[in-house]
């Protein structure tokens, strides 16, 4: 064997590896794509669509994201489109309702229970969790981290709030603290926030101590650095409704539709719901009547 | 004799073949991790550059969202805050975002980069790329559609400066290349000195065989190392002394077989010289009885006992010659008179040649040169063969009888540099299928006790002793010849023992 020839064959291999190498190292060309949710290609009737409302408990972008493919779903059963409407408030969804901008809503149980007789409204059907149940609670958050036990803690700490026409300020305001022997006087300050996330967020990264959210979004972030100090009773979930006077086959196709869905069977993966039920007028002034006890006033 | 070696040594080719498997090696994981780092670096710059375009994406369905909803001016919200990010992330160079319409809402730096065919972009897919610029800068893209289940918003597009991230790749090639390099360069040093270590042994076994003197005793020179090039040395050592006491035991075997062949080669010609002593006694004899006879008889007397003085003088003479070709003498090393040493051989077999009526023709060359050698041996090679061809002359002249003459040729003269000496016979020749076996010992074709089988294997050793050759071939016209030939010059000092 010629040595020479290894050795000159491997400084050939080396000096070809190295610049095959450097071309492919230089260049760092790349693309990728991820698919989304594919488009539903199921054609629609081209009557106008049903406006669905929903109450601003979240940012925007996070109400699409939750209800859309529900909405999505749903119109594929119906063959129909329906839109989700939104508004600045609880109660201009409320009035964009009664007035007959939007066909129906996903409304509070709080503004439900509290107006559904003033604005003759009526449940088409109310979400259940994975349990089933149609009741929910709200819960009192703080920072895991922070040295809070109890809600006498919290005194002189400061507290966010999301809307005052929520289940949550409500349950906090009345309830809560009575439950404690305290006031609101008792904080340094008190503040509301347009959603339950950014209370969320005010918890844990902003300069407030404590807030009230529905458990859903608590549980969301409890990995995160949140820890409940008290949970409120059940009460029934938040319904979707429509006025009494609307067209009835409407609300029964609606009804039909969203009770008949199913998560697992969703072609637009909506995974944010477990299912409906319907619920009774009943249940949500049981639950007015206990603020009513407690003091809160229409 | 020294050998220049052709090839590279051990040492080069161990250099050689670990430094190529250790450069191919180490450049080949130099490499690796090059790839493996670009591959970790751009990893990170598309994550981050996915994770950037879906937080400004969520402010922006968030804009799209409120303005469809009729609740804020999408144009004014998002354009401030494509502005402010730009300003807050310096690695963003160019933001783009359209609407479902594809219609470009807000954008800004789009004239500084080589922005994809917006149709190009997947409208349901995340897509993140790493391209070109044309001024040779590289940009990162993402682009995330804005999408809530079936509803298309609009899609945002950022695209980020990756020269730094590209820099980063390059600086790793080039620093894992010279490693590798500085590697293999203290690899091959150290194995350098290391190997220099070894071979400096090899180095002193290779001169002390160079040195090598087969009549010496000298050693070699002691190497302090129990590893196998000491092993080595200790075995040569070894060699050698079996070489010399092996060579001394050939020598000494090798006179004996000299002197017992030159005792065999007197016997055979015994019966001629007891032929010539005999005669000369019996005139003798004679002599002294007519002498005895008449006492007074002055003249005959004196003339008797001067044919008793002649007499006696020839078989001194034949004696002298006799015991000056059995005499065992240490070898020696002289000049040679190959005239002189033909002249008392052919003395000594001259009975024996008239008896069987040979006729002898010699060609001697009267400017012969002397040659270096030993006296006694050579006269014992010339013997040999002319024994040998009045043997196959004797054994013919048995078969054919009456009408044969015996004839051999002895011619002795100077070739070149060599002193030729041929003996040529009419006798019986060779068998073509023997002439590979006339020189081994003890072969013969001669009657059992007719003779020893060593004559020519004697012949041929004394030969070889004084660096001569014996060529042996079969004549046309019947009959063999016997060719020696011994150097003149050469340096035999050692040779002759």
């Amino acid at each position: 064997m010629e040595y020479r020839y290894v050795f000159g064959f491997a400084i050939l291999v080396c000096l070809l590896g190295l610049g095959l190498s450097f071309h492919l190292v230089e260049n760092i060309e790349y693309r990728h794509s991820e698919d989304l949710v594919s488009n539903n290609e199921k054609s629609l009737s081209q009557e106008p669509a049903i406006q669905i409302g929903v109450i601003s408990r979240y940012a925007p972008s996070r109400i699409f994201d939750l209800y859309q493919p529900l909405m999505d779903d749903l119109s594929v059963s119906l063959g129909r489109t329906i839109q989700l409407k939104l508004a600045d408030s609880y109660h201009d969804t409320l009035d964009q309702l009664t007035s007959g901008v939007i066909d129906a809503a996903f409304l509070g149980s709080y503004i439900y229970g509290r107006t559904h007789q003033e604005r003759g409204l009526q449940v088409i059907a109310a979400p259940v969790d994975k349990d089933g149940s149609s009741q929910t609670r709200v819960a009192l958050i703080v920072d895991s981290k922070g040295p809070y036990q109890n809600l006498a803690d919290l005194k002189g700490k400061a507290l966010a709030l999301p809307s005052e026409q929520s289940f949550s300020a409500k349950w906090f305001r009345l309830m809560e603290l009575k439950k404690e022997g305290m006031t609101t006087d008792d904080f340094q300050r008190i503040e509301t926030f347009d959603y339950h996330h950014t209370v969320v967020f005010q918890v844990l990264w902003g300069p407030f101590d404590a807030g009230v959210v529905r458990e859903s979004v608590a549980e969301e972030f409890r990995h995160q650095g949140l820890k409940v100090l008290a949970y409120s009773d059940p009460f029934p979930s938040p319904p979707l409704a429509c006025l009494k006077t609307a067209p009835q086959q409407l609300v029964a196709q609606l009804r039909q539709a969203i009770l008949d869905w199913n998560p697992e069977s969703s072609p637009n993966q909506a995974r944010n719901f477990y299912g409906f039920k319907t619920m009774s007028d009943k249940d949500y002034s049981e639950m007015i009547r206990g603020f009513s006890v407690a003091g809160d006033k229409p | 004799m020294r050998h220049k070696s052709q090839t590279p040594g051990i040492r080069a080719k161990i250099q050689l073949m670990v430094g190529s498997l250790t450069g191919l090696i180490l450049i080949g994981s130099a490499l690796l991790f090059s790839f493996q780092s670009k591959t970790m670096i751009m990893a990170h710059l598309n994550r981050s550059s996915e994770l950037v375009t879906r937080a400004f994406s969520v402010f922006v369905l968030d804009s799209m969202i409120k303005d469809r909803n009729g609740l804020e001016q999408i144009e004014d919200t998002v354009g401030h805050y494509v502005l402010d990010f730009m300003e807050k992330n310096p690695k963003v160079v160019a933001i783009a975002v359209w609407d479902s319409t594809e219609h470009l809402i807000a954008g800004r730096g789009l004239e500084h980069i080589q922005d994809p065919a917006y149709s190009d972009i997947p409208r349901n897919a995340m897509t993140t790329m790493i391209h070109r610029h044309d001024d040779g800068r590289w940009v990162a893209s993402c682009f995330q559609p804005l999408k809530t289940g079936q509803i298309q918003w609009g899609l945002v597009g950022i695209h980020f400066a990756a020269d730094q991230e590209y820099g980063e790749v390059l600086r790793l090639f080039w620093m894992t290349v010279l490693l590798s390099m500085v590697v293999i360069f203290l690899v091959l040093s150290v194995l350098g000195i290391f190997l220099s270590r070894v071979t400096r042994s090899l180095g002193i076994l290779k001169t002390e065989i160079d040195a090598f003197d087969p009549e010496s005793d000298r050693l070699l020179t002691s190497v302090r190392s129990d590893d196998e090039i000491g092993v080595i040395f200790h075995h040569f050592n070894d060699l050698k002394k079996r070489f010399l006491r092996s060579r001394q035991d050939y020598s000494k075997a090798q006179k004996q077989i000299f002197h017992a062949e030159k005792l065999a080669s007197i016997g055979r010609f015994a019966s001629g010289m007891a032929h010539e002593i005999n005669n000369p006694l019996n005139g003798i004899q004679s002599c002294l009885y007519a002498i005895k006879q008449e006492p007074d008889n002055h003249d005959q007397t004196r003339e008797y006992l001067s044919l008793a003085t002649e007499g006696l003088a020839h078989i001194e003479m034949v004696v002298r010659k006799l015991l000056g070709f059995a005499r065992k003498q240490a070898p020696s090393k002289a000049l040679v008179d190959l005239r002189k040493e033909l002249e008392t051989v052919l003395g000594l077999l001259d009975y024996k040649l008239n008896k069987e009526r040979i006729e002898v023709l010699t060609e001697i060359d009267p400017q012969l040169p002397l040659v270096t050698g030993d006296a006694h041996l050579l006269q014992e090679l010339l013997m040999n063969l002319a024994l040998n061809s009045f043997d196959a002359i004797c054994e013919r002249q048995a078969i054919e009888k009456a009408g044969f003459e015996g004839q051999l040729r002895i011619e002795l003269i100077q070739r070149d540099q060599k002193v030729s000496i041929t003996f040529s016979d009419n006798g019986m020749g060779i068998p073509e299928d023997k002439m590979d076996q006339i020189f081994d010992p003890f072969f013969t074709t001669k009657e059992q006790g007719k003779g020893t089988g060593l004559g020519l294997s004697v012949a041929l050793g004394i030969a070889e002793v004084h660096l001569g050759t014996i060529v042996v071939s079969n004549l046309k016209e019947g009959g063999c010849e016997f060719k020696v030939e011994l150097p003149l010059e050469d340096d035999r000092e050692d040779t002759i023992s």
